[in-house]
């Protein structure tokens, strides 16, 4: 069957903090993060897990580390 | 927005050839009306260049944020034939680019098979997929930061390229207070999309996917409009694509060909340029 309509999944960033560069927003995305409620106890960036942490999410960094929600 | 389809012989045999291969880029961008060629000294004679030598054009853009957000492009043109994009911020007037990111230089096929080149752009945007069916296309887009609405701001610069070398996604800060520029060369651009493992199909319909860059705060920004891609197998190459939304505007794209696929992502996805 041919293709007759296109949709676009994207990330839109709201709100707009692209109208205050220089006042961090911890709100972008849909959705609060607080990040008083974030603990990234042994959350060791690296390969693998090695050093306690879960580690490795694949990323061309070497890997991400890992933060939980406390609250 | 304007729009320009050429074909051109990406041929290094001789000065001869490798001047009509760069010149016809050139004069392909200049066709465009839009973005516009600055005044640099020591930029390239094209009735004289040689390939060992080589040259360099800058362009840049030409709405009304470019006295307050200026973009600048530097196109270096080699043997092999190679093409070296660069953003900057400024340019010294002698060729040299001020907060600029290079998008590294990438070698086209040497063949006298002449490739399909195709333009898009408007004063405050440039998008190209050249070399369509060469292996080594070059295909980017060089655009400005987007509010939500999908209003161009001044507060960056958006470039996505892939090369035959290296795949970037490049941003590129316009205001003071942070980081210069914000690169991903690793050669994917595989945290930058949220991108699925099969097929979108549902019926006739399908999804595109929008590509967000990593910029201000080190926040994810919003898409440029240049470059979609989509689940290989989801749409027939070279077709009559219909008009896709973005920012709630309907918008043209083309899907010309297979290549430059395998961004890294699973599945190799195929790339729309939007054409406009």
């Amino acid at each position: 069957m041919a293709v007759t309509s296109i949709v676009v999944s994207w990330v839109p960033v709201t709100p707009d903090h692209a109208s205050d560069p220089h006042n961090p927003n911890p709100y972008f995305l849909r959705g609060a993060i607080i990040p008083s409620q974030l603990l990234n106890v042994a959350s060791n960036a690296g390969t693998g897990g090695t050093g306690g942490g879960p580690g490795g999410l694949g990323d061309t960094a070497g890997g991400a580390a890992w933060m939980y929600r406390k609250g | 927005m304007a729009t320009q389809h050429v074909t051109i012989a990406q041929d290094n045999t001789s000065d001869t050839t490798w001047r009509a291969w760069g010149s016809a880029i050139s004069a392909a961008l200049a066709a465009l009306g839009t973005i516009v060629q600055t005044s640099d000294t020591g930029q390239i004679n094209w009735a004289t260049a040689t390939k060992a030598s080589g040259g360099y054009e800058i362009w840049r853009f030409n709405d009304a944020r470019q006295s307050t957000a200026p973009v600048f492009i530097r196109i270096d043109y080699s043997s092999n034939p190679q093409l070296n994009f660069r953003v900057g911020t400024g340019t010294n007037g002698a060729g040299t680019l001020t907060g600029a990111v290079n998008l590294d230089a990438n070698n086209v096929t040497n063949t006298t098979t002449a490739y399909d080149y195709y333009f898009s752009s408007t004063t405050s945007r440039l998008t190209a997929w050249m070399g369509v069916n060469d292996g080594n296309a070059i295909l980017l887009t060089i655009e400005r930061s987007r509010s939500n609405a999908g209003a161009e701001t001044g507060t960056g610069i958006i470039a996505l390229y892939k090369g035959s070398v290296h795949s970037m996604i490049g941003w590129i800060t316009c205001t003071a207070d942070q980081p210069s520029a914000v690169v991903n060369s690793s050669g994917n651009w595989d945290i930058n999309i949220v991108w699925p493992n099969s097929s979108t199909l549902i019926g006739s319909q399908m999804t595109a996917f929008c590509i967000n860059p990593i910029g201000i705060n080190y926040q994810v920004q919003n898409p440029p409009l240049g470059i979609l891609l989509y689940w290989p197998s989801d749409l027939g190459l070279a077709g009559t694509l219909p008009s896709v939304t973005l920012y709630g505007t309907a918008r043209t794209y083309i899907n010309p060909s297979a290549n430059p696929n395998g961004f890294g992502m699973v599945g190799s996805a195929r790339v729309m340029l939007l054409y406009e």
